[in-house]
């Protein structure tokens, strides 16, 4: 066969098999000078790419080809190249993994191999083995048999042998008649030794995954089923295969697969005497990492005990190595163990059985440590000084409602006083420590301070390093603030070099190449603004995006306000107009000290433009409520409508009157400056607004259920969490979106003047439009999510509702770069701003949900809230009994959290509990892991030491039978 | 796949825990050098045998752990012995974990044989063995064995075949540059520890970064970073030290503000366990380029040379005293312990202020090569894309050509800045950009008089 032969038997419209035929008989000679041939038309055909030199009919064949290169990898001519590397290629060229033959070509490819017996056979096969066969077994097992290659000893062949023996036949609705696993074993039983692989490497034998039997026939074998009818009708045998499966636990593989082995013991039912012999390897496995491994060994260890076997001495040398584990049923099964040996209190038990069960206390489950406590208590009087000791050095492990029994233990332990270890943490505190939070009514907190005073950027070189990073990385909103507030200040400084310094950064905007929570990595919602502001600033002419609804954003959002503000700084700073922003920070957080406001009033009053103000309404939502007399003081000296409408801003006594309809967005906002939480509708009155919109002149009010959608998949049935919410105004009746035009008209018509709410921040922020799909949104990046509170830090229940809104989205969901959600928690963060009732659903939302992130945060928002005298412990409570309506409250992530504030302090711990306390008369103890939240109550009182009240005590006391609530609660009362 | 180097593991017989011949339990670590020698470093009796057990097992989990893959690399750690100390160090497979085994003579009683570094042989059957040691057991230890008893007793070689990633032996060498810089944050009791590290998230665990910071006579974790707080991304990978907090006597945390790399210091009455974990999950040490400065400026390689023969396996090399017996500079014997330490030929004790000499049992030739941040900026000077702007020397200005745009680079003393993406990101957090490093270079240059400005 010449070179051109072989290329045109490859291009004919001969099978595979014939293809394969042409090649018998042709010796290593004859292959050696077709190898190049071949391997370079494999490459042409799967590269698509014909060389120069390549022949007319190739080049032919390439062209009429359409679509992805890749698509044509399993047509005739590249599936015929593939087998022609096989035939005369060496090794080198048969392990690239673009020259793997395909399945259905399993028979060519045999017939080739068996025709050329190549001498690099063992290492392609190895190779194969090695990256994830593409060989079947049964051709792998027909060249062992027939003297082919060599039998593999990699754990590639184990695998294979595994998966193959155990396939169902039952594969996209085909269905192959495959016999009983052990009726395949034993028509080749030169397999049968193949069996100790399957223990010696991780293959799915013992894989006890439901899928690797979807559809599976009648009389389908899994791989234990089988080898325990081998065993049984004497194929294999028994004492080896109990051997087999103990070795296996020594393994480092996957769980699952660990699991299999000990349940093919178990399903081995091995006698007693099998049992007692194999001993010295369940004791060797107690220090086992994986639980349920150690479990196995201890259920074994108990029937040996049961059976009075056990040998006492090594078993009690190990049995410390599972307390030193998480599993908690472990160490109660070690601890009952242990009680059986230790035996009667009269009898004195030895130093090593003392010393495991001091190590229980090791163990972080107060549950253990109880238990450990209990089984000591009787033998309190053997306790050595290196025990006590030992105990008292613990103390600080055992959990608080431990530490009682713990001391009772060491001070019976002790007849001399003296001798009794000094360091053993206090039980229940002397006086409770009483939580009270803070009244916000009527007082005014404090929020500015020297430490979070904001340094503006006062050079454009400045201003441009700063660009540079926030394109790639935004710290937080502050940074934010003060690149807008530079932009707009510096808009008329241009270097000579500017064009060139900024330049690179117009080429990554360009290019998209942008840090994931930078600046430019957000393209819908108000980062679209944002980025229009910088390009505009960079190139020097206005660049404004038309920004569309879509199915996953609507841009008529709570940024509106923010994106015509950024477009008015756009528009200065294209024509190069410097001007000091009114509504930039002055302190972290988005405030705005009010003395400094004014100032920038009085610089800015001749050329103030109250048409296009948003500059202007935006500052007052940002006003702090420090130096607000002080302020107003100095503002007399404003004249004009400036004048009167920043004292009034400021709580002065001017109001607005008829003539100031023109601006009643300014008004608006200035009153709600002026006190978030009043009701203006009647000292606007004058106005004659049409208004209805929560927030403009009436305070919103926001309302919100929980309940839950039923979701069936399969057999899987799940509650998906859902909040209800929207705001209104008290005496609204139809949402002001919904009244239609007619009405609308018919209002101005008769003098009223029609409010817009995309002129009002404070309404703005009451606004959120539903998208059709939720899972990316409309606030993607972490400063995007925290940007929402600082548009109105004075008030924060709107943006509170906006982030339990999306909380909700993603309550089931772990941490995500790409739709980070513990943004939306930085408005807990405020200093000396309320929570309220908004807040305190934030802060439960996060607390019961999935997202790690946004929990591990909360935790700290919680630490901080009752630091700061901000968490409410009845509001929590009301929050907690409405969410649980919904009933999908998770109480096991809501325990753990709420336990680790507890102990943080015992002023923690008394917050937490009373929250508890107000709860619980309320709370349904039918709920799955309701338990937990009184796991947390028995550390609260213990750390706390506050008294039960009575509703409390009613409720824990209706709490009967013998499941776990009971028992608690039976604790708690003592 | 990333590159890597075929290494052989060529050990004289599998290292365990077994009866000796006088009846005791005998910990016996088999070694085997980078020349696939088998040197026999230290016999004798250790003193706290399950402490040992403890530590290295948990070495053993890092150095078989691959922290964000479900991919074991099966690496074994090396061990460096001389009379004052004996130390096992361990990198993990995802190149962001490194822990090491401090273990002073007064841990033993025994002989050190020969003063080296070498891998030694971790396997299944001695990690659990590992943790069956018990302290009231009298637990003989041997690193390597005598050839002679080795021949007698026919003990059965172990061959394992691997594949070094690169990256992975330079991540162990460059993991040294972090320690100099790394502070003491926190310390608190073994019990104080433990109790943190049982309040860890378990699964899911936080993707933001979390903090450590004392509270009170213990240290908590928080989302939200203060001051002296510790950064941890990754609270899994901290985790793997909790069991030895049980039996240990404190815990101590160290961090480097500037790279965000922290380190956590197991105390033991008698030896410590240092573990040190890269600034995020992803990023491995490797990729840092630290040093690449220092690299791109090295000290004159005449001292480098200098401090190099007089490595001797000291557990502590002194630099000032060593720059007196050499008549170099500090500045010069600190810059070249910092090179030799990329090179894999010392060590550094965060715990102690010194370099150690240790040579990384590896075929090194390859890890010089292993900087493209480097080589980059070379490239970038040789084909002339770095020009000086103005006459201006603080700050002295230059223009890179980048793809598709041109790059401004400032070299100040008050630190550097560049337009590139890198720097923007990473403040120079991760070491210099290619653009800082090619205008560092054409500086140099031009200072030496190689080139005219």
């Amino acid at each position: 066969m010449t070179a051109d032969d072989l290329e045109k038997l490859v291009l004919s419209a001969s099978d595979t098999m014939e293809f394969a035929r042409a090649f018998e008989g042709m010796d290593d000679k004859q292959r050696a000078k077709l190898s190049s041939c071949a391997q370079n038309l494999h490459r042409h055909l799967s590269e698509g790419k014909p060389t120069a030199n390549a022949s007319e009919q190739l080049k032919s064949l390439l062209s009429k080809r359409r679509g992805e290169v890749s698509s044509h990898w399993n047509n005739p001519e590249n599936r015929k190249a593939s087998l022609a590397v096989f035939a005369v290629g060496p090794l080198s060229a048969v392990k690239k993994w673009q020259v793997r033959p395909s399945h259905c070509d399993t028979p060519a490819l045999e017939k080739i191999i068996r025709d050329r017996m190549p001498d690099w056979i063992d290492a392609w096969v190895a190779h194969e083995l090695e990256q994830g066969a593409s060989i079947t077994f049964p051709t792998l097992h027909g060249w062992v048999q027939d003297g082919i290659c060599r039998k593999p000893e990699s754990d590639g062949y184990y695998r294979l042998f595994a998966s193959h023996h155990m396939r169902t036949g039952s594969y996209g609705g085909n269905e192959e008649y495959i016999p009983p696993l052990s009726k395949q074993l034993i028509q080749a039983p030169e397999l049968l030794s193949d069996i100790d692989g399957l223990f010696r490497v991780e293959t799915d034998a013992f894989n006890t995954n439901a899928w690797l039997t979807k559809g599976a026939a009648a009389h389908y074998e899994t791989w234990p089923e089988a080898l325990i009818k081998l065993s049984r009708a004497g194929h294999l045998d028994r004492a080896h295969l109990l051997r087999l499966a103990l070795d296996g636990l020594r393994l480092d593989i996957k769980q699952n697969q660990l699991s299999g082995y000990h349940k093919l013991y178990l399903a081995m039912q091995p006698t007693l005497s099998e049992v007692i012999g194999h001993q010295p390897d369940y004791i060797a496995l107690l220090c086992h990492p994986v639980s349920h491994v150690a479990k196995f060994a201890i259920d074994m260890l108990a029937k040996i005990e049961k059976a009075k076997a056990l040998q006492r001495d090594p078993f009690v040398r190990e049995v410390g190595s599972v307390f030193a584990n998480d599993s908690k049923g472990n160490s109660i099964a070690a601890l009952k163990l242990l009680q059986r040996i230790v035996g009667e209190p009269k009898k004195t038990p030895d130093h090593a059985a003392l010393v495991a069960l001091v190590d229980a206390m090791r163990h972080a489950d107060p549950e253990v440590q109880a238990k450990g406590i209990e089984i000591l208590e009787p033998h309190a009087q053997q306790l050595s000084s290196v025990h006590r000791a030992a105990l008292a050095d613990m103390a600080v492990l055992v959990s608080a409602s431990n530490r009682p029994a713990l001391e009772k233990l060491l001070t019976v332990s002790s007849n001399d006083a003296n001798s009794r270890p000094k360091q053993v943490q206090p039980g229940l505190p002397l006086q409770p420590v009483g939580y009270l939070p803070i009244s916000f009514t009527g007082s005014c907190q404090e929020v500015l301070s020297a430490s979070s005073a904001i340094e503006p950027i006062h050079s454009v070189e400045k201003l441009i390093d700063s660009v540079f990073q926030a394109i790639e990385v935004v710290d937080s909103p502050d940074e934010l603030e003060r690149i807008i507030d530079a932009l707009s200040r510096l808009a008329d400084q241009r270097p000579v070099d500017f064009e060139q310094r900024v330049a690179p950064l117009l080429h990554r905007l360009n290019k998209g190449q942008v840090g994931s929570n930078g600046l430019g990595s957000v393209h819908i919602g108000i980062a679209v603004a944002v980025l229009d502001l910088l390009v505009s600033w960079a190139s020097g002419t206005l660049h404004q995006t038309q920004v569309e609804s879509f199915e996953f954003s609507i841009p008529q959002d709570v940024f509106v306000p923010m994106t015509t503000h950024l477009s008015e700084i756009s528009s200065r700073v294209v024509a190069r107009k410097a001007q000091p922003l009114l509504a930039a920070p002055t302190h972290r957080g988005g405030w705005i000290d009010p003395i400094v406001w004014v100032q920038r009033l009085e610089m800015m009053e001749q050329n103030l433009s109250l048409e296009r103000s948003m500059d202007l309404r935006l500052s007052m939502l940002r006003l702090a409520p420090d130096n607000r007399p002080e302020a107003l003081r100095r503002a007399e000296k404003l004249g004009g409508e400036i004048g009167r409408l920043a004292r009034f801003a400021l709580g002065g006594r001017e109001i607005p009157v008829n003539s100031d309809r023109a601006n009643y967005a300014l008004w608006s906002t200035a009153a709600r400056c002026s006190d978030p939480d009043a009701d203006w509708s009647g000292a606007f009155a004058c106005l004659a607004l049409d208004d209805t919109w929560p927030d403009s002149l009436s305070p919103a009010i926001h309302e919100w259920t929980s309940s839950h959608r039923a979701v069936q998949y399969e057999l899987m049935s799940w509650k998906h969490p859902e909040l209800q919410v929207q705001a209104r105004t008290a005496d609204q009746i139809v949402e002001p979106e919904k009244r239609g035009l007619v009405a609308t008209t018919l209002g101005e018509l008769g003098g009223r003047k029609t409010t817009h709410w995309e002129e009002l921040p404070t309404a703005a922020l009451c606004r959120w439009p539903e998208t059709k799909h939720n899972w990316t949104t409309d606030i993607n990046a972490t400063w995007h999510a925290q940007w929402l509170a600082f548009i109105w830090p004075q008030k924060l229940d709107s943006v509170h509702m906006k982030a339990a809104r999306k909380l909700v989205l993603r309550l089931e969901e772990g941490s995500s770069n790409s739709t980070p959600n513990h943004g939306l928690l930085s408005s807990l963060f405020q200093v000396g701003r309320s929570w309220g009732e908004p807040g305190h659903l934030v802060l439960a939302l996060s607390l019961v949900g999935k997202d790690s992130d946004v929990r591990s945060l909360a935790i700290d928002a919680l630490i901080e809230g009752v630091k700061n005298r901000l968490f409410v412990p009845d509001t929590f409570a009301n929050v907690m009994v409405r969410l649980c309506e919904g009933e999908w409250v998770k109480h096991n992530r809501l325990a753990e959290s709420l336990l680790k504030v507890a102990k943080v302090s015992e002023l923690h711990a008394s917050a937490i509990d009373a929250a508890l306390q107000a709860w619980l008369p309320r709370f349904d103890f039918a709920q799955r892991n309701g338990h937990n939240v009184l796991q947390v109550l028995v550390e609260t009182q213990a750390i706390s030491g506050a008294p039960i009240s009575p509703s409390t005590r009613a409720a824990l006391a209706s709490l009967v039978g013998k499941n776990k609530g009971a028992a608690l609660a039976k604790q708690i009362l003592g | 796949m990333s590159a890597g180097i075929d290494f052989t593991y060529n050990y004289a017989f599998a290292s365990s825990v077994q009866q000796s011949a006088k009846g005791r339990p005998q910990l016996s670590l088999a070694t085997c050098d980078a020349n696939q020698s088998q040197p026999y470093f230290f016999d004798g009796r250790v003193r706290n045998p399950r402490m040992l057990g403890e530590m290295l097992y948990v070495l053993s989990d890092v150095v078989r752990t691959h922290f964000f893959l479900p991919k074991p690399a099966i690496l074994d750690p090396v061990v460096t012995n001389n009379e004052d100390m004996l130390r096992l160090e361990g990198f993990s497979g995802c190149c962001g974990v490194y822990a090491r085994v401090d273990l002073p003579a007064s841990g033993f009683d025994g002989e050190c044989k020969r003063r080296g570094t070498t891998n030694v042989d971790f396997n299944n059957d001695m990690r659990a063995a590992l943790l069956r040691l018990r302290d009231e057991e009298d637990v003989e230890f041997a690193v390597g064995a005598d050839e002679v008893v080795l021949s007698r007793d026919g003990a059965k070689t172990v061959e394992k075949k691997v594949k070094l990633p690169l990256r992975w032996i330079k991540g162990f060498s460059e993991v040294q540059s972090y320690q100099p810089r790394l502070e003491p944050r926190i310390e608190v009791s073994a019990a104080e520890g433990l109790r943190f590290m049982r309040d860890l998230p378990k699964s899911p665990r936080p993707k933001m970064p979390s903090y450590a910071i004392p509270s009170g006579r213990s240290m908590r974790l928080t989302q939200r970073n203060q001051n002296g707080a510790v950064q941890i991304l990754g609270t899994h990978r901290v985790k793997v030290i909790e069991h030895l907090l049980i039996r240990a006597k404190g815990l101590r945390v160290w961090s480097d503000e500037g790279s965000g790399a922290s380190a956590w210091e197991v105390i033991y009455p008698e030896g410590t366990f240092f573990l040190m974990i890269s600034p995020e999950v992803y990023r491995g040490f490797s990729g840092e380029g630290q040093l690449l400065r220092t690299l791109a400026v090295p000290p004159p390689e005449a001292s480098v040379a200098k401090v190099r023969a007089a490595l001797k396996w000291q557990s502590q090399v002194d630099a000032a005293k060593l720059a007196q017996f050499l008549g170099l500079t500090d500045q010069d014997v600190e810059g070249a312990l910092g090179i030799l330490g990329t090179r894999g030929l010392a060590g550094y004790d965060a715990t102690n202020g010194h370099y150690f000499h240790r040579e990384l049992p590896f075929d090194l030739a390859k890890v010089e090569e292993m900087q493209p941040r480097l080589g980059h900026a070379r490239q970038i000077v040789e084909t002339g894309k770095v020009r000086r702007v103005g006459y201006s020397t603080e700050p002295t200005k230059f223009e890179v050509d980048g793809t598709g745009t041109v790059h401004l680079v400032s070299l100040s003393e008050s630190g550097d800045s560049c337009t590139c993406p890198w720097f923007s990101k990473y403040q120079g957090q991760r070491g210099a950009c290619k653009h800082v490093l090619a205008a560092t270079l054409l500086m140099q240059e031009q200072e030496e008089g190689s080139i005219n400005p």
